[in-house]
């Protein structure tokens, strides 16, 4: 019997377009598409799109979410709705970097590392059950994630997504709801060094197809993929989930 | 087409290359132009002065008004119909060709048509062609191929490169005139994001072609053109402004949002304010063959002599009614045309410079005379000219001609102001100014420069800087302030200077055309107001008027003024047609924007490929429809074990307290009395038993279920959950899984022993019996195994983490080759399913399918003291029922299909929801509604396939295993 894994939505497409692989928490993820340096430099200066699907996301709905998150996010302060933010878990036997957004008044959506996910959903589950109206439920399956990174980013964006991006909008910390290439997702700011960078949460069943748009009408923005360890170099000096796991 | 006599000399106005040459093709034929001329300027350099064919009777047309406005020089060019010639640049290569015409543009034997234009007055399709009422069927097609613009190639798909954008700013001027730049320097100094839309290349409107210097401070001594780049390069030093060039605003919505439309992009633009700087139209004057080329409009005339270095004609008479008139007949003397005469509607002697210096160089001028006919053929031979009287009408006396070969007219401008009408401002025609002007402004939206009336350049800058303070003021939620009183002030002086006139000198019943986009006539007019569409509305729907590609920018004045004159109303009443968007013609591939069409996979999508390429669209999922055979993949699931994916099935998790009292109100069964561990069947009604939807609700705790929906009907059941849970109080949380679990249907009497060889779980049937669920693992997946048997044989549907999908699907399939295990599609599924009678909501009921009347009456639970559609059904339970969905057997192999009508005493009766050819009853069978009196075991039917009539059987039991012990 062949080892077990997990693929992304996107898996076939990274496949046909040269990608190497590697096995990280029981995921077939990207580690580059051959050039991992040239992948960096291109973000840096263009802009560029990887699968982010297999980070951990834990959904957390209820009336009493506020409390729940304040006592389970010890060290992490609970965003305001249409905020983010990154912090610690701290606690038994669970320790590790998590990423808070609250996208409702009573709904926030926390991502961890992806060799978390059990450890993170057991947590919030025990806790969870010391609150009256507070209900976790594991939407990693759920989402699709991609990341879109680099100066260009907004420019490839703002052409399928009706968020006001620019200075009033969505800026580093922000998170939204709103259609991207006409499908409901998910959208995060928060940049990279200094990079503009989003994270788009897509259903898991349009990942590809949002993956293959993004494609399209960034490629007169020069759109390129990247793997994951273009995404680590560009997030080294900050606090990285996937780095401090 | 080899002239090229008609160039000017270069000049620093110009916005031509004369260094670049380029070379296009019209109607197959070389055309030499240069980088920055427009289709339109080169095709005339080259000798073209018919650029188009009238709409109903095949008239000759040339240019008009080239900045856009017009329909007269409307081309199909590389590859699209109806593009406008004077607005297109050209491009090394391009194709250009006439439309409308046959064989060819400038011998267009559809010109006869107008031999018969007295049997076409306005409307005549609503009187003449509809009896008898095959008239219109022959007639139609007909006036559709002579009539009509261009035709748009559907094979044609390569244009491409349509997109979106969406753009926000604090301040959106639309126009880069004069007053549009000054409001966009004045707001972007006071630091706010300014947008500036100009459907030119270059900012500065209709300075941008005026040679004559001005005399106004700060600008005296400059000419129009370098006034108006000195304004360009303040906007580019100015930060704060994006410049939106050849681009064009295409309404003003709510939200404010205003579309715009640059190249093949649409920029969904929000704006918090709106500065309409969007200028004038000028408007012809009606007279006796108006249309004729060479008759052209006095900014026309500008643009070509100053901007493109091309003269428009060799011998003008400039016919006018304001002192702008004498401005282009000096440009035009001074570009070396010969001026035959000004003719001037005002009685008055203008006392303005250029008439001056006109005068001093001799050049004959009329007052109170204007033009009567335009004489020529095919184009401009000669202008007849006569006195007018004190209402502009034609005076007694003879008429003078004077040969020419140009006509300028410069009688008056109208507005641009429909973007403000849509702005929710009110605008009123001002008669002493001959035009509408604006008199309540929407908040937010300023006008600015010639839309509000304006015409002098200090004036137009002047209220260009107080809409940039008025909108700075307004984003700092102060009040605009009293800038309307002072801008009434201009316009009190303006009325004074520049009285109106009557734009119509027609007389009699000749062709004095007040629409050239539909050909549409004064006499028609006239005629529609006799017939009682007095109204401006009702006159321009049945005349056609204003409707053409002009969208009224010629001939909404005019129309305006012949109704007025009809009615015996003045102008102010009469009022203006409404304006609605677009603005300007938008692609529709503009509109629809990238190719994007969302779909769905499966993550064992690929899997799915590699076996099969026979797929089906469901929704914006893609199914496959077999694999190798219906027949093969039949027998793997009755005696075998089959593998079907199933992950398109609607998902939803419901937790909380209140998870049970939720359910037990939405379903029509109970679930708080649902055991955890079971599974039960669920429908799903609206208020008035009408059933919506149906699937399976297991439950996995005491305050955790899980749904599943039929695949096409997730979205709104979850909604439909939220929406009755909303305002309760209750505790409880809908969550859409759809997409976080893959499904499998795992079927047939070995599937318990290839699921065993993969699992800890006991299958055993007193273990896990049929309607109960286990969570446990497959081959290390986790998952959830819910066993029930939609295919009607023992089987699990097992939902685990889509990532695993790729993964299971394998493991499932090499386990299951010791058992025969194929996987089946959905043709397969839906026989199997058809044999044990398992109704597809959506397909076999419809709108008006009640439980009791789809065979489903166990699943209503009237002992609940409330449920959505019980006061509904609890009467219909009393009532006697109409039809019923029943199953049906074919007696003589006649194969009927789904929709097929079912035939009782020689009538329709009922139709045919699903049908199949069944290998357990070796017929075909399927399910169908019938009068209830007919739903009885044995009774037989009727059912009509193409053409002939089947015998059918009614069934009442399922055809396979009915009494269900295979599935236990």
């Amino acid at each position: 019997m062949s080892e077990i894994y997990k693929l992304t939505p996107i898996h076939h497409w990274h496949r046909q377009h040269g990608a190497n692989f590697i096995l990280e928490a029981g995921w077939k993820r990207v580690e580059s598409y051959g050039n991992a340096d040239e992948e960096v430099s291109w973000v840096r200066t263009a802009v560029g799109i990887c699968d982010a699907t297999p980070l951990t996301k834990i959904d957390c709905q209820g009336k009493d979410l506020v409390s729940f998150l304040t006592q389970i996010l010890a060290q992490v302060s609970v965003p305001e709705p249409g905020r983010h933010s990154r912090g610690r878990l701290w606690g038994e036997e669970v320790y590790c970097e998590i990423h808070v957004a609250r996208l409702t008044a009573g709904r926030a959506l926390v991502f961890g590392a992806p060799e978390a996910r059990d450890a993170l959903m057991a947590r919030f589950s025990r806790s969870a059950q010391g609150f009256e109206c507070v209900h976790v439920t594991d939407l990693t399956s759920a989402f699709g994630a991609i990341h879109l990174a680099g100066p260009r980013s907004a420019e490839v964006l703002k052409t399928v997504c009706p968020l006001r991006l620019d200075g009033g909008g969505l800026l580093s910390g922000l998170c939204a709801q709103a259609p991207v290439v006409r499908v409901n997702a998910m959208v995060m700011r928060e940049d990279l060094m200094g990079l503009m960078s989003y994270l788009i949460l897509v259903s898991r069943d349009y990942g590809e197809y949002v993956w293959k748009s993004l494609m399209s009408v960034g490629a007169k923005h020069q759109i390129r993929q990247f793997g994951l360890t273009a995404e680590r170099r560009l997030r080294r000096g900050t606090t990285d989930v996937a780095a401090v796991q | 087409m080899s002239n090229n006599s008609s160039r000017l000399p270069a000049a620093p106005v110009r916005q031509v290359d004369y260094a670049q040459k380029l070379t296009f093709y019209f109607e197959g034929k070389p055309v030499q132009a240069f980088a920055g001329e427009t289709v339109a300027m080169a095709l005339f350099a080259a000798g073209r002065r018919i650029f188009t064919r009238s709409f109903k009777y095949h008239r000759p047309r040339g240019l008009l008004c080239c900045s856009g406005d017009c329909p007269n020089c409307l081309m199909h060019i590389d590859g699209q119909p109806n593009q406008r010639a004077c607005r297109v640049p050209v491009r090394e290569g391009l194709q250009v060709s006439a439309q409308h015409a046959w064989p060819s543009l400038d011998r267009d034997l559809l010109h006869v048509i107008e031999l018969f234009s007295r049997l076409m007055p306005v409307g005549f399709y609503y009187k003449t062609l509809y009896r008898p009422k095959f008239l219109w069927k022959l007639a139609e097609p007909v006036i559709r191929r002579l009539a009509g613009l261009g035709r748009i190639d559907i094979h044609n798909h390569g244009h491409g490169g349509y997109g979106h954008s969406y753009e926000f700013t604090d301040v959106t001027v639309v126009g880069g005139g004069p007053a549009g730049i000054q409001a966009a320097l004045r707001a972007a100094e006071a630091g706010v994001s300014v947008t500036l839309v100009d459907a030119e290349e270059q900012l500065g409107g209709h300075l941008c072609y005026q040679t004559i210097p001005k005399s106004q401070d700060p600008y005296e001594g400059m000419a129009g053109y370098e006034v108006a780049r000195n304004m360009a390069a303040a906007v580019r030093e100015q930060s704060g402004i994006r410049v939106l060039s050849a681009a064009s605003a295409v309404g003003a919505y709510e939200g404010g949002l205003v579309p715009i439309l640059q190249g093949n992009t649409l920029i969904h633009l929000r704006t918090k304010c709106l500065i309409v700087a969007t200028g004038c139209h000028e408007y012809p004057l009606v007279f006796r063959h108006n249309d004729l080329p060479g008759v052209m409009l006095s900014r026309a005339a500008l643009r070509m002599i100053n901007l493109f270095g091309i003269l428009p004609g060799r011998r003008a008479v400039v016919v006018t009614a304001n002192d702008h008139g004498y401005v282009v007949a000096l440009e035009c003397l001074r570009s070396g045309i010969d001026l035959a005469e000004v003719v001037d509607a005002r009685p008055k002697a203008s006392n303005c410079q250029e008439a001056s210096e006109l005068r001093g160089q001799g050049v004959a001028i009329s007052q109170g005379c204007s033009i009567r006919e335009a004489v020529g053929k095919r184009s401009v031979r000669a202008a007849r000219l006569g006195l007018i009287d004190a209402k502009g009408k034609p005076a007694p006396g003879p008429a003078r001609e004077i040969p020419c070969d140009l006509v300028l007219l410069s009688v008056g401008w109208q507005p641009a102001a429909a973007l403000l009408s849509q702005a929710g401002c009110h605008l009123e025609f001002d008669s002493l100014l001959g035009q509408a002007v604006p008199r309540s402004l929407s908040p937010g939206v300023f006008p600015a420069g010639e839309v509000m009336g304006l015409r002098d350049l200090a004036h137009l800058i002047s209220s260009g800087e107080k809409a940039g303070a008025a909108a700075v003021a307004f984003l700092n939620g102060q009040s605009a302030g009293s800038e309307t009183g002072k801008v009434d002030d201009l316009l009190d002086r303006l009325r004074r200077t520049s009285p109106a006139f009557s734009i119509s000198n027609a007389t009699g019943q000749e062709k004095n055309f007040v629409c050239w986009c539909e050909d549409v006539v004064e006499k028609d007019l006239k005629q529609a107001v006799v017939e009682g569409y007095d109204e401006i509305e009702t006159l321009k729907r049945y005349s056609t008027v204003s409707m053409g590609p002009c969208q009224g920018r010629m001939c909404a004045r005019a129309a305006a003024e012949i109704c007025a004159h009809a009615t015996g109303k003045d102008l102010r009443a009469i009022g203006t047609t409404t304006s609605r968007p677009p603005l300007v013609p938008v692609p529709l591939g503009a509109l629809a924007g990238e190719e994007l069409h969302p779909i769905k996979l499966s993550s064992i999508h690929y899997k799915h490929a590699a076996l099969t390429n026979q797929t089906m669209n469901m929704g914006v999922w893609k199914r496959p429809i077999v694999y190798t055979s219906v027949p093969e993949e039949y027998d793997a699931v009755r005696n075998h074990v089959g593998l079907i994916d199933v992950s398109t099935l609607g998902k939803l998790v419901v937790k909380g307290r209140d998870a049970a009292k939720l359910l037990d109100k939405v379903y029509t069964h109970w679930f708080s009395t649902l055991k955890p561990g079971r599974v039960r069947y669920g429908v799903i009604c609206d208020e008035s038993g009408i059933v919506l939807d149906d699937g399976t609700v297991s439950r996995l705790g005491d305050d955790h279920y899980y749904i599943t929906t039929s695949t096409g009907n997730i979205d709104f059941v979850e909604q439909w959950l939220k929406w009755w849970a909303a305002g309760t109080g209750w505790c409880v949380h809908v969550m859409n899984v759809t997409a976080a679990h893959a499904a499998l249907n795992l079927a047939g009497p070995k599937a318990r022993d290839l699921l065993s060889g993969l699992t800890d779980i006991d299958l055993s049937p007193t273990a896990f019996p049929y309607m109960a669920c286990k969570e446990g693992r497959i081959s290390g997946v986790p998952a959830l195994l819910l066993r029930i048997g939609f295919v009607g044989e023992t089987g699990w549907e097992i939902h685990f983490p889509a990532e695993f999908g790729e993964y299971l699907w394998d493991r499932l399939l090499e386990s299951g080759r010791e058992f025969s295990c194929r996987p089946f599609g959905v043709e397969a599924q839906r026989l199997l399913r058809l044999e044990k009678k398992h109704v597809i909501v959506g397909q076999d009921t419809d709108a008006l399918s009640n439980p009791y009347e789809a065979d489903m009456s166990w699943v209503v639970k009237l002992d609940k003291a409330d449920f959505v559609g019980r006061h509904a059904l609890a009467s219909l339970q009393g009532q006697e029922m109409r039809n019923r969905l029943v199953g049906f057997c074919m007696l003589d192999g006649v194969r009927p299909q789904d929709g097929n009508a079912v035939v009782i005493a020689g009538k329709p009766a009922g139709r045919v929801t699903s049908a199949r050819f069944s290998p357990a009853q070796n017929q075909y069978v399927g399910l169908a509604w019938v009068p209830v009196e007919y739903a009885k075991e044995g009774i037989r039917i009727q059912v009509h396939v193409d053409g002939q009539l089947g015998s059918a059987a009614i069934f009442e039991k399922p055809f396979y295993d009915p009494d269900g012990v295979r599935l236990k």
